[in-house]
């Protein structure tokens, strides 16, 4: 046994340990700063859903009747149904990027089991309910296996959860993940290793091909459409620039872009525009940038800064035409709202409400017109693409969420 | 008054309540703070601003219930920021000294605690905070990705990536090893 291995075993204690508590000495100066502060008014529920449409809430049940049990009865069926076709889905698949039909949404739940749900009622079917915790499904752009954590290990299995098995054990260290267009590899980053950061997974056998890159990398994606990838390399504790490169390691070419560059970025499904956010030394800090991968010209997509907002965190719309993304005012102040983003004007509509939890997870849905909301306290909104029409959704995604993608009609 | 009482008190102004809450949770927080920035006077800016924020924003937090993880939440999100303004200053350690009796510890405690204290000066301030609000303040890892502002798969590999760090930094240092860099991890 190393020394580490001792340490890990007792990590709680000895951390708790070195962070000896006390109250600090400025603790009184502080209540004084805050007795100087005025709240802010609590919001009417009008306030906090302007901009919405209708808010469809589940109705509340008030007795089980057979109604009941004959509808449950039927979606039991439907999802079965769903489930199979899933499964049996191999000969049609969705184009890798870009918009497509809208596939099983599958998440990981509180009690470490994969399931598919029904974003309209909350009824589950397991995927894979083993023993053990799993978490974090991804499914692959061709909407045919997704891959899974266990237990620290990286797993992977078919759509309709068969063909379980162990890809990358839970001793080797990979830090990101990403699906290759046909779904036969990923690629994947090595953050120990120095030389080869970067390596190609083949799915079928679970070897690694290693890629030279002299950057410490953050992250790495599949450039779509073309035979490269997009490798986010650190730049200081927070800052971040990006840089094209051959799948083979070859050509490397940064992108130039703002120094105030900032987490990973997001790529056009065309693949010819990079998206990132940035955090500014002046007030508002985080703006959103675009530039094109071989063309250039950097530009700001966040035009008019004389609201306030602090933008972070942009996904592209599968239609490429759009940037999915949430905001602070100012930044100081961590209440998020999520928007979307016209990718040419910079123009945003808001959509739900002011959400005292900072930073949630956004999706747009494989078809475009929706997207998924994920708050940290455990609420997840559905909202049309258009802003309107937000619902809270009846379940939990503590342990991730995936949509598959499925061919197009 | 139980706790979900003071927040709805706080929440209607009630800056006594407020204090009461928040002397109930400063130590540790500030401690966090601490751990992961590595610098009383960045914790402290960062503290404050988490429960200035706290204050400010209360009236919004719709259930009073949830205001422990809120706060933590807030004091994190405070940390990344003052890290973030900070740019790439020198981290400056100062850490307080660990209270109780070390003479009759047991050495081995001792030296696996000043182990972890040299591992965890060589990880870099976002990968300390992940490992501060999952082991320290006991977050899971989505909620530590939420108050960090990172998805919940780069919190996994950036735990993951910690804790090899922290392997090679406490097994080099363990071997009584020369060097000081952990695979270029060196904050």
């Amino acid at each position: 046994m190393t020394a580490f291995d001792r340490i890990e075993r007792q990590l709680p204690e000895l951390i708790d340990e070195l962070g000896a508590a006390r109250v600090p000495d400025y603790f009184d100066d502080m209540l004084l700063a805050t007795a100087q502060t005025h709240q802010r008014r609590r919001p009417s529920a009008l306030e906090r859903w302007l901009r919405m449409g209708t808010i469809a809430r589940p109705s509340p049940v008030s007795a089980v009747s057979w109604r009941v049990i004959a509808i449950v009865a039927m979606l039991a069926i439907l999802a079965t149904a769903t489930l199979a076709y899933v499964g049996s889905r191999t000969n049609k698949v969705p184009p890798p990027f870009g918009v497509a039909k809208n596939g099983a949404l599958v998440i990981g739940t509180a009690d470490g089991d994969i399931v598919t749900v029904d974003p309209a009622t909350g009824l589950t079917t397991p995927l894979l309910s083993a023993p053990t915790t799993d978490g974090g499904p991804y499914f692959s752009f061709d909407g045919r296996h997704f891959v899974f954590d266990r237990l620290g290990a990286l797993w992977v299995a078919n759509a309709d959860g068969s063909g379980a098995r162990e890809l990358v054990s839970a001793d080797t260290v990979i830090g990101t993940f990403d699906w290759s267009p046909d779904g036969a590899h990923a690629v994947v980053t090595q953050p120990n290793d120095v030389a080869y950061p970067i390596a190609i997974l083949d799915i079928d056998s679970g070897t690694t091909t290693p890629v030279a890159f002299d950057h410490e990398v953050r992250t790495v994606a599949w450039r779509p459409n073309h035979d490269e990838f997009i490798v986010t390399a650190a730049v200081g504790d927070s800052n971040s620039s990006f840089w094209v490169i051959g799948t083979d390691g070859s050509e490397p070419r940064q992108i130039q872009t703002s120094v105030y560059a900032i987490s990973e970025p997001t790529l056009s499904p065309d693949g010819g525009t990079l998206a990132y956010a940035t955090w500014e030394p002046t007030e508002p800090k985080g703006r959103i940038r675009a530039v094109g991968i071989d063309s250039g010209g950097d530009h700001a997509v966040t035009t008019d800064d004389s609201d306030g907002f602090t933008w972070q965190a942009p996904q592209f719309s599968p239609d490429g035409t759009h940037l999915l993304l949430y905001r602070f005012q100012p930044a100081s102040v961590p209440l998020a709202r999520v928007a979307i983003m016209d990718i040419d004007d910079g123009s945003a509509v808001a959509l739900g409400p002011e959400n005292e939890n900072p930073q949630p997870s956004l999706m747009y849905s494989p078809d475009g017109q929706t997207v998924l909301v994920s708050y940290a306290n455990g609420d997840t909104w559905m909202f049309d693409a258009d802003g309107t029409n937000g619902r809270e959704l009846p379940f939990l995604a503590s342990g991730g969420l995936s949509w598959q993608r499925a061919a197009l009609d | 008054m139980d706790q979900r009482q003071l927040v709805e008190r706080a929440q209607g102004g009630d800056h006594d309540a407020f204090a009461h809450l928040a002397g109930l949770f400063v130590a540790r927080l500030d401690a966090a703070a601490r751990l992961i920035l590595r610098d009383h006077e960045l914790a402290r800016d960062a503290v404050q601003e988490g429960f200035i924020g706290a204050w400010r924003n209360l009236p919004t937090l719709r259930d009073p219930d949830r205001f422990e993880g809120w706060l933590r939440s807030l004091v994190a999100h405070a940390c990344i920021d003052v890290l973030r303004r900070r740019g790439r200053r020198p981290i400056e350690v100062e850490l307080s000294p660990v209270d109780g009796p070390a003479i009759s510890d047991i050495a081995s405690v001792v030296a696996d605690r000043e182990l972890l204290e040299l591992a965890l000066r060589r990880l870099q301030p976002e990968q300390r905070a992940v490992i501060v609000l999952h082991y320290y303040l006991g977050m899971s890892l989505p909620e530590t990705a939420t108050a960090l502002g990172i998805p919940v798969g780069t919190a996994k590999s950036r735990h993951h990536r910690s804790l090899a760090a922290m392997r090679l930094a406490i097994d080099l240092d363990s071997d009584d090893s020369t060097s000081p860099v952990a695979g270029g991890q060196f904050a």
